[in-house]
């Protein structure tokens, strides 16, 4: 389990999150929505600990670190290294001796090529892949869906519900709705640098309704689009 | 939108200084002053001074035709604008060393430079693109420094293995300790930019233990990397070997004080002060005595918050 306590962290007078509380069970998949900008990927940097911040992050099974498999926004490959290199490193990172790399290869890239010539969805299927190949016990997955292909996202839907049967917490931000309510048990709306109460599966319908409205009609003509 | 191009350029150096912990106006002195008394003792002392200023330009202009930032450009403006700036910028970059060869009277050198520079700027070729085949690498999967590294630098190694092999036929050990000079540089090259903290942050390690990790790997695979030329200068300057010694003893300890100068201040690169110190102890080595356990207690200080140890 893993209790997140008032969690603040700004930057310079911007206050980015500001008393964020939640607690995540394993075995369940959270969904993290806001507005660009509003703080998601900073609170999860603030989970793997690589970002300071103010207030608790506590975790009963062991050092967070060393269970999370961190999926970011743009995964950073080093220059003249091969994927197949990379997820090697990853795994022996974490102490790991991954059996059959190039079979467990599951959305099937060119792990003999350098990941820096990959395309934005393919380093983000390598990224993940190498998480998934560390056996952790918690996830973050910063927008796994973008920019992958419509075959990868719907086996990336399924690894996220196989995570979920495995026991494990998963914990993944998207701007595509729908990925959230088929693989999400709870959703917080991160605004003004708080979570929302979390909203659960039968109340996702009500909440997407509710952003429409709110991004949708009172900004849409604001653009005086002629 | 040439002039506005430019005045970013100039920003961006100002504020490179600036991160690197120096006065912008001071860096730029010195290192004028470097380059008028390097290229003046370089081109009056030595025979071939000149080619290997040309060579210098040559190296300050390809890192300008990577792919990315040429198709960045080319996309951002028109292709006229895109020409003008490439030769532009490729003319203010050889201007320091076409005074230099205008000095000496170089007129060959000036004429080649000119059109290199030009050629290099309308780039109908490219000099750094990335490589879809990987070159192989004699190194297991870890530490990636040298998969990386040697990846990078393998023409600078073929390089000193040619020197090498001109030491031993015309006899000069000096040409051959270079060559070793030359491999242990690339080694610790290696170390010379922090990666990115992830790439720490992922290790379930302590500090310690991560830091004795790195230190280990990057002595072993150093080691691989000089083998052949130490060998090859034992069997052929038998009366050398002291000094070998002495330069391969001196090469691991600034691999190793490179590393811990890298972690010392990780994730953020290093500072330019932080760094003239470590090059002023290769003038004053017993300095290295205060270095070493300095840096080492920043290394852990720093690799502790990444790891949480």
């Amino acid at each position: 389990m893993i209790k997140i306590l008032n969690l603040k962290k700004e930057f310079g007078e911007n206050q980015v999150l500001n008393g964020v509380t939640a607690t995540l069970v394993e075995g369940n998949v959270y969904g993290i929505v806001g507005e660009n900008g509003s703080g998601k990927t900073t609170l999860f940097r603030c989970l793997a600990g690589i970002e300071n911040y103010k207030g608790e992050i506590e975790y009963d099974g062991g050092m967070l670190k060393n269970e999370l498999g961190l999926l970011l926004t743009e995964p950073f490959f080093m220059t003249k290294i091969t994927g197949l290199e990379y997820l090697k490193f990853m795994c022996q990172a974490r102490s790991i001796d991954p059996d059959n790399l190039l079979e467990r290869n599951v959305f099937d890239l060119p792990l003999n090529r350098y990941a820096e010539t990959y395309s934005t969805g393919m380093k983000k299927k390598l990224a993940l892949t190498a998480i998934l190949l560390q056996e952790n016990s918690v996830f973050i997955l910063d927008e796994p869906f973008n920019g992958v292909d419509i075959q990868s996202n719907i086996l990336i839907s399924e690894i996220i519900l196989k995570l979920k049967a495995l026991n494990k917490t998963i914990i993944l931000s998207s701007h595509i709705f729908s990925t959230l309510s088929d693989t999400c048990d709870q959703i917080f709306l991160l605004k003004k640098g708080k979570f929302s109460n979390p909203i659960l599966k039968h109340e996702y319908v009500e909440l997407e309704k509710s952003m429409k409205e709110e991004t949708v009609l009172k900004r849409l003509d604001k653009l005086g689009l002629k | 939108m040439i002039k506005y191009y430019f005045q970013l350029q100039f920003t961006r150096q100002v504020r490179k200084l600036r991160d690197f912990g120096v006065n912008p106006i001071f860096a730029s002195l010195a290192i004028l002053a470097l380059f008028v008394i390097g290229s003046n003792l370089l081109m009056a002392k030595t025979e071939f001074g000149g080619h290997i200023l040309l060579i210098v330009s040559m190296s300050w202009l390809f890192p300008l035709t990577v792919k990315r930032r040429n198709d960045f450009l080319k996309s951002s403006m028109s292709l006229i604008q895109y020409f003008r700036i490439r030769i532009i910028e490729n003319t203010i970059i050889s201007i320091p060393i076409l005074i230099v060869f205008l000095v000496f009277q170089e007129w060959i050198l000036i004429i080649t430079l000119l059109f290199l520079s030009t050629i290099i700027a309308i780039r109908v070729f490219s000099f750094s693109s990335n490589y879809t085949f990987p070159i192989p690498r004699p190194f297991s999967e870890f530490p990636f420094e040298f998969s990386v590294g040697l990846r990078k630098t393998y023409l600078v190694i073929l390089g000193s293995y040619i020197l090498l092999f001109i030491a031993i036929k015309v006899g000069n050990p000096n040409l051959g300790v270079f060559s070793l000079l030359l491999l242990l540089l690339t080694c610790i090259s290696f170390y010379g930019i922090p990666e990115n903290e992830i790439y720490v942050w992922v290790y379930k390690s302590n500090a310690k233990k991560f830091l004795f990790h790195k230190m280990k790997f990057a002595v072993f695979f150093s080691s691989l990397i000089i083998a052949p030329t130490s060998i090859f200068l034992l069997i052929f300057f038998k009366a050398q070997v002291l000094i070998l010694a002495c330069f391969i003893a001196l090469g691991y300890v600034f691999l190793l004080v490179v590393i811990l100068l890298k972690y010392s201040t990780f994730p953020r690169e290093v500072p330019l002060p932080k760094g003239l110190l470590v090059g002023f102890s290769l003038l004053f080595p017993p300095l290295l005595l205060a270095l070493i356990p300095y840096f080492y207690n920043q290394s852990i200080r720093s690799l502790k918050i990444i790891l949480h140890d």
